[in-house]
């Protein structure tokens, strides 16, 4: 059995976005990406940011915001490791994502690896 | 009907999810499989299927398309007909025919076009965020498309160029739909509207106003379609504040 991460306020968490979610001629995450009541991320430090990427791949998402787990716990959300086949850095945070909070979320992550801009 | 069933074209043999694409129609237009007939297209004429479900070789000239659905970036396409049966009583077939010309998937970054955006959320399937999103039943894109007719008529209303009004649409991992004016063309006011995955009794929509100069000025509530010209005033600085 994986054994559980307890996250750090310091943690970076990383999450897959759909090309449909990216605003492309701004460079930046939409809210869209981030309102999920159980929002699944890899947690940075239990992984890479290639082999987060590589995971996303096979499944044709190509691209990466990351966010500092402070921001998550500044609304008053969660976040449990919580392993599964495959990969050992999942992790959810957990809280109801309504209002300003997806904004915000989105506002304070950084898009590590953009899609490719042939797609 | 056989879940795979096989087209024989030009191009070799071509073999499809039957089930799936029933499915989507079953969800979308009400159609149901009975008497559905297989063909294909070939350079606009229809071909002769191989499969033995299919019912009636020879497919008389359809009537009226009634759905497509593309999968795997090939069309398939519903067709309604009516014939005569052996009592002279009309009946009403379904054609199930396959454009075997490979289409393009959306291009969801050169696309910024909103109707384009909002009907092309139909195409995406089940975890399409790679996570757990939900597809988009035609129910709620319709709703969605309410929405964006109503943008159009506010710019009319108010003058304004519909490029200056249009929206980003953006699909949500929860399986909402965004409609966000917001980033480079809204400097100082901004604002998301969200259709719901599933329709309420009263049709309302989640809403964020954010003044990007003030900190902490913000505004969520909710709205009906019939409000949608109040936030929009607010938007574009046309409620006078």
């Amino acid at each position: 059995m994986s054994e559980i991460y307890e996250v750090q306020p310091s943690d970076i968490l990383l999450r897959w976005l759909h090309p449909g979610q990216y605003k492309w001629d701004e460079g930046r995450a939409t809210s869209a990406a981030f309102r999920d009541e159980e929002m699944s991320v890899d947690i940075l430090c239990l992984t890479t940011l290639e082999e987060s990427y590589a995971r996303a791949k096979k499944i044709n998402k190509n691209a990466i915001a990351s966010l500092e787990v402070l921001f998550v716990l500044e609304k008053g959300l969660e976040v449990i490791h919580s392993p599964i086949e495959g990969n050992h850095a999942h992790a959810i945070v957990l809280g109801k994502k309504s209002g300003s909070i997806p904004k915000f979320l989105a506002k304070n992550s950084k898009i590590e690896i953009y899609p490719p801009s042939e797609n | 009907m056989t879940s795979n069933s096989f087209i024989n074209t030009k191009q070799g043999e071509f073999s499809f999810d039957t089930k799936s694409i029933n499915e989507s129609a079953e969800q979308f237009y009400n159609l149901y499989s009975q008497n559905i007939t297989l063909g294909a297209y070939q350079n606009n004429s229809l071909g002769i299927p191989k499969s033995s479900t299919a019912t009636e070789p020879n497919i008389s000239k359809p009537l009226k398309t009634v759905t497509k659905h593309v999968q795997e970036f090939y069309t398939f396409e519903y067709l309604k007909k009516r014939r005569l049966n052996k009592s002279q009583d009309t009946r009403t077939d379904f054609a199930l025919v396959v454009d075997t010309r490979k289409q393009e998937p959306f291009d969801w970054k050169k696309t910024t076009n909103a109707y384009q955006r909002i009907v092309h959320l139909a195409d995406l399937e089940d975890k399409w965020d790679g996570y757990n999103a939900p597809i988009f039943s035609k129910e709620q894109i319709n709703v969605a498309l309410d929405v964006y007719s109503k943008t159009r008529t506010y710019a009319i209303d108010r003058g304004l160029n519909f490029s200056k009004v249009e929206p980003f649409i953006a699909p949500c991992s929860d399986g909402s739909i965004l409609f966000e004016w917001a980033g480079k063309r809204f400097p100082s006011r901004q604002l998301e509207v969200y259709i719901p995955k599933e329709r309420e009794a009263e049709q309302s929509f989640e809403y964020l106003k954010s003044v990007e100069d003030s900190e902490g000025e913000e505004e969520e509530g909710k709205l009906s379609l019939n409000k949608l010209y109040h936030v929009l005033d607010w938007l574009f600085k046309l409620d006078g504040r």
